[in-house]
């Protein structure tokens, strides 16, 4: 009789590179793999604004309104409350250690740095963009 | 293993669960469940791309047949695969007669010829609530008689406004269409000449075609045909089945728009000024204006025909292939010539007590009024010649109206709510008037149900707790005034003979007895035995019986019959009614409309009232 083998099987995110660029080894297309795709996923839920996806209203953020506010620290208080709350509600993977948005006055921008942990894990990973106005 | 993508759902989140389904199987992604992640917004727009796509071909495929097509334009087309083309608004019409009396002084070298009214306005009226002007289609030329009289008899007179249009042909434009840009025309007064070589000025009159029977190279006919947007479009022939028109050659269109039913029911010679433009034989303009002798109400008037009708008819229209043969091919038919009409009972003699054969009865109910003039029963008889059966004989007769009176007391909870018991009158009124004017009740073959009248009457506010109802049936008997005549009164439902009293009642009428005029009020009611006797109340308010056989009454039939053993002659009926009002308590609770009965639920002239509830259960 052979041995039972324990395998331990490791959950994985896999997602999709909008980039549709090859992979240079097997030509494939490019795969964006655990904190790379939610990384992305936190990206992409932060730009999509509300409505955008069809039937389902609630999905995306405000941010948007925020960037043609004045940039001081009232605002970027606003769109880190903001942002917290989109990442609550729309990425379940994603337990948030610490959020700061910086407003860089100088640069018409704010700057967002997220410290988070996927969920079920220890290990730290950090997310950071930069929100700039643009028409 | 993955398997094919199933995006037959219409719905959104149904395709994108599919494509989420399809991803699971192949077991390369998982991301898909996540609303930011990239595979979400790839999945997201396939989906809505699928649904969009969905949606457009399941509404292309409904609009493509008649029975699913919800939109004019596409109903009307396939309607015309089938033949048939909605009828149009139609003006409400009368006939009005009247005479012009010449003044010798205005024509000292003697009266002229003749007098001529040009197609045009010729009277304008009124309802009290809109203007209304009525037009001649067509020229109307009448004598002057020596004494320089000269009487316009019987002038056919349409509501509107009458419109021309010309056209030229020009082939060059291969996709010239020649369309009528009003929706409110009346096809029925559409008038085509043809100047069909620029070079001469000589009109020729086309007619409407209905259909390729009988037509020549040389017939000079147009077809009508519903085109977009409830705009009527002219075709013309192709050189082999009517007609065809040259290069340059000039249509000239005359047509009436009009307001529908709102000026039907206009009536009396005082509602009408006369203000056409009438020219003698000498060419000048008539200033006398004239005296209306004499116009009929007006009716017929009719608005376009509606979606639901449309594909209601179009089959039906197929189906009887321009033939009156069957019942069902007289109602389309007549609908189509006269669309004033609420509904249409036909029946063949054969089915009469005593048969009659070779002829097919119509009983019109019109839209307004409970009969139709002998002018349109004139003009429908006439209309139905093409479509008839050789030798068959078609009468049109006056439906049978039995108004329903409901007597009902009705018991509320005051605390239930805070209407009065006025209040509470007018909800329940409201809501039998909805019940009256529902497709069970207004029509041949229709039924006042004593359940659905009780339960109705329940559900018109939550506070009702119960009702004490009853029906009654009356019929309105117009009299010949001062002619002795024997009148038969028909209910077609079964009377309850009753030995405790009367089941009969009447208003009140007065009688010329014995060539002389009887000055007391006189009323009819039955015996319980099956006659009918008169009485009248004397000075001190006692009820005195007159005659005893005035007539008889078959409560089984449901009909009375008055006069027949000696010829009553009424000359008047109280409170100047224009009805001798003759009331029947039914045996049975629900009252059926058979034959050529036609119910009309009288909310107006019914008893209903509100009472509180001291019963109430406390619970």
């Amino acid at each position: 009789m052979e041995p039972t083998q324990l395998k331990r099987k490791v959950k994985q995110f896999v997602d999709v590179s909008l980039a549709f660029e090859p992979n240079p080894l097997n030509k494939d297309l490019t795969v964006l793999k655990n904190e790379r795709a939610i990384n992305n996923s936190l990206k992409n839920l932060i730009f999509i604004a509300p409505k955008e996806v069809p039937f389902t209203a609630e999905v995306g953020s405000n941010t948007r309104e925020y960037l043609f506010d004045q940039i001081d620290v009232g605002t970027a208080g606003l769109l880190k409350l903001e942002i917290e709350r989109t990442i609550e509600f729309n990425e379940p993977r994603v337990e948030i250690i610490e959020l700061t948005v910086e407003p860089h006055l100088d640069r018409n921008e704010f700057m967002v740095n997220v410290v988070y942990k996927i969920v079920g894990y220890d290990q730290l990973f950090y997310f950071d963009q930069i929100l700039s106005p643009t028409r | 293993m993955s398997g094919p993508i199933d995006l037959t759902e219409v719905d959104f989140a149904e395709i994108k669960q599919n494509l989420i389904d399809y991803l699971k199987s192949t077991e390369k992604f998982t991301d898909f469940d996540f609303d930011g992640s990239n595979l979400s917004v790839i999945l997201n727009l396939l989906a809505y791309q699928s649904q969009l796509t969905a949606y457009s071909t399941n509404m292309i495929a409904n609009e493509s047949f008649l029975t699913s097509a919800t939109l004019r334009d596409n109903v009307v087309m396939n309607a015309r695969m089938l033949g048939y083309v909605p009828t149009s608004a139609r003006a409400a019409q009368s006939m009005a007669s009247f005479d012009f009396k010449l003044d010798k002084d205005d024509y000292p070298n003697g009266f002229p010829q003749y007098l001529e009214i040009q197609p045009g306005m010729i009277f304008s009226s009124s309802n009290g609530l809109n203007n209304f002007i009525f037009n001649i289609i067509d020229t109307q030329v009448s004598s002057v008689s020596n004494a320089g009289i000269c009487r316009f008899d019987g002038v056919r007179i349409h509501e509107g406004i009458l419109l021309s249009h010309t056209f030229v042909v020009d082939e060059s434009d291969w996709s010239q269409r020649f369309m009528l840009q009003n929706e409110a025309i009346d096809t029925s007064t559409i008038r085509v000449e043809v100047q069909e070589d620029p070079s001469k000025e000589v009109n020729h009159n086309y007619k409407e075609a209905k259909n390729l029977v009988k037509l020549t190279q040389e017939s000079r006919v147009y077809w009508l045909e519903e085109g977009e947007n409830k705009y009527y479009e002219l075709t013309f022939g192709d050189g082999l089945f009517g007609k065809k028109l040259e290069n340059g050659a000039k249509i000239f269109c005359k047509y009436l728009i009009t307001n529908g039913n709102l000026a039907n029911g206009i009536q009396g010679e005082n509602n009408y000024t006369f203000v056409a433009r009438v020219i003698d034989s000498y060419g000048t303009v008539v200033t006398t204006r004239p005296i209306i002798t004499a116009i009929e109400p007006a009716e017929g008037g009719a608005e376009l025909e509606d979606v639901s009708s449309v594909k209601f008819h179009a089959p039906k229209s197929y189906a009887a292939q321009s033939r009156a043969v069957t019942e069902d091919d007289y109602e389309t038919i007549i609908r189509d010539i006269f669309p004033a009409v609420q509904d249409i009972y036909v029946f063949g003699g054969e089915t009469l007590p005593l048969p009659e054969y070779g002829r097919v009865y119509v009983v019109v109910k019109p839209t307004t009024g409970d009969a139709l003039s002998t002018l349109t029963k004139h003009y429908i008889k006439k209309s139905l010649d093409p479509y008839r059966i050789a030798s068959l004989d078609i009468v049109l007769v006056d439906p049978e109206v039995v108004n329903v009176e409901i007597i009902s007391n009705v018991f509320y909870d005051e605390k239930q709510t805070n209407k009065d018991s006025a209040a509470i009158v007018a909800a329940v009124k409201d809501t039998l008037k909805g019940y009256g004017e529902s497709n069970s009740v207004s029509k041949f073959g229709g039924a006042v149900r004593y359940s659905q009248i009780v339960s109705s009457i329940d559900d018109s506010d939550l506070s009702i707790t119960r009702n004490n109802t009853s029906l009654r049936m009356r019929k309105d008997v117009e009299f010949l005034v001062d002619q002795p005549a024997s009148y038969e009164i028909c209910y077609l439902n079964e009377i309850k003979p009753d030995c405790d009293g009367p089941v009969i009642m009447t208003n009140g009428f007065k009688l010329r007895i014995d060539d002389v005029i009887d000055d007391r009020l006189f009323y009819f009611e039955d015996d319980g035995v099956g006659n009918i006797r008169t009485y009248y109340y004397n000075s001190i308010n006692e009820k005195i019986i007159h005659d005893k056989e005035f007539g008889t009454i078959n409560y089984v039939e449901g009909e009375i019959k008055l006069g027949y053993q000696k010829p009553i002659t009424f000359t008047e009926v109280q409170a100047s009614d224009r009805f001798l009002k003759v009331t029947a308590i039914p045996k049975n609770q629900d009252i059926i409309a058979t034959q050529s009965l036609f119910i009309n639920l009288d909310i107006a002239n019914s008893s209903i009232v509100a009472v509180i509830e001291n019963k109430v259960n406390n619970q």
